[in-house]
């Protein structure tokens, strides 16, 4: 039994030499993974698309009936694309959609990360991701149809610019 | 026996690296973005956005050799403080003497974390606005997680001088000097020509700027845009 005992103990002393956090600390061990940081305004070609149009998206739609304050932010945000009045309105529309849309995804996802921590498994992000990039992938082909042409190249150009007001951070495990 | 288990012991305890595999960590991934728009009352918005999340889960899984065979043993821990810690977004957002540094809503450390705030300033054309833009994701555990540096920058209300055009029902495209235009539309103004963005982005159509020829309403003149 004692060898056994003492094979524990050492097991317990790789597992803190190794992981090189305080006992009571999340894994939060730097010392594999790796971390990539984009800035935007000096790279904006490593901003992906998917990305951009969320945050763009994030950052102009509002729910149906907003409240005036919020309604002239959106106004003035909206205005820079020089729509047309009629592509405008469906644009507004669109874009409710996709924020009652992402406001449930998010909030689904939020509820099964709660359960999965509890249970000391590991949130199923990358469904996330998928699904977040779908509804972007669908908000824009749903804008396609519903705006001239000519707008959804002054949108497209539009986000394209706002690239340069972005910032990431992806962390990934190093191998 | 007891002579193979010592010796895995030492192996075990002064080579670690070589027989331990932890797999899981924190990651952490998050975006920002500033927005500034303005509108016709010289009005300027700026907005920031925070989002993302940190994959990872609070239980560690080690993986060790623990047999003279190669057999492996695995071993998990769960962090208690990363079950109670939470997330917390900062933004700090200022535009001359609006707005400030406001904190959003705590999430748990693997939620999706999303906050924005806008500050609405209203300017002179021409004068010169301040503006800091920051935002950050806090963890109660570790410390700041997403951290950018703050972005500093002037922003000034672009002064143009603008007229209507008329347009084309039928077509929908302008009407030049000239041109027989029945029962024409107005152009509809262009705030974004007037209004906070340095320099001017003048990405629409309907306005013009008032000089002949009449250019079309789609197109803006950015050298008639002057700051100031």
């Amino acid at each position: 039994m004692r060898p056994l005992r003492l094979m524990f103990v050492a097991v317990l002393l790789t597992s803190a030499a190794f992981s090189q956090v305080s006992s009571n600390n999340p894994p939060m061990d730097m010392s594999r993974t790796a971390s990539s940081y984009v800035d935007g305004s000096q790279h904006p070609e490593l901003v992906p698309d998917n990305v951009a149009y969320r945050l763009f998206f994030v950052a102009v739609a509002q729910e149906p009936n907003p409240a005036a304050d919020k309604e002239a932010v959106q106004n003035a945000q909206l205005l820079k694309l020089g729509f047309s009045a009629k592509d405008m309105e469906s644009t507004k529309r669109v874009l409710e959609d996709f924020k009652v849309q992402y406001d449930n995804l998010v909030s689904r996802f939020n509820d099964s990360s709660q359960v999965a921590m509890q249970a000391g498994d590991a949130a199923d992000y990358s469904a996330f991701s998928s699904q977040a990039d779908a509804l972007v992938a669908y908000t824009r082909e749903k804008l396609k149809q519903r705006v001239s042409a000519d707008a959804m190249h002054k949108l497209d150009l539009l986000v394209q610019s706002e690239k340069s007001n972005m910032k990431m951070v992806r962390t990934t495990r190093a191998h | 026996m007891c002579r193979i288990a010592r010796t895995m012991t030492l192996i075990l305890v002064l080579s670690p690296i070589g027989f331990a595999q932890v797999n899981q960590t924190m990651l952490p991934n998050y975006d920002t973005y500033t927005t500034l728009s303005g509108d016709a009352n010289n009005n300027i918005y700026q907005t920031v956005v925070v989002e993302g999340t940190t994959t990872g889960s609070c239980t560690q899984t080690i993986t060790v050799v623990c047999g003279p065979y190669g057999q492996t043993c695995t071993y998990t821990y769960t962090y208690q403080s990363c079950l109670t810690a939470t997330h917390t977004p900062t933004i700090t957002n200022k535009l001359g003497t609006a707005g400030g540094t406001t904190t959003g809503p705590a999430v748990s450390p693997f939620s999706w974390l999303s906050y924005q705030t806008t500050t609405v300033y209203h300017a002179s054309p021409g004068q010169d606005v301040p503006s800091t833009t920051q935002a950050s994701v806090v963890c109660s555990v570790v410390g700041p997680i997403f951290n950018p540096p703050p972005v500093p920058e002037h922003i000034a209300i672009a002064t143009v001088v603008l007229a209507t055009a008329t347009q084309n029902p039928g077509t929908g495209t302008d009407c030049y000097p000239g041109e027989d235009c029945t029962n024409p539309a107005i152009c509809n103004t262009m705030s974004s020509c007037t209004a906070a963005t340095s320099p001017p982005t003048c990405t629409g159509p309907k306005q013009i700027k008032d000089a002949s020829p009449v250019r079309p309403c789609s197109q803006c003149d950015l050298a008639s845009y002057a700051l100031g």
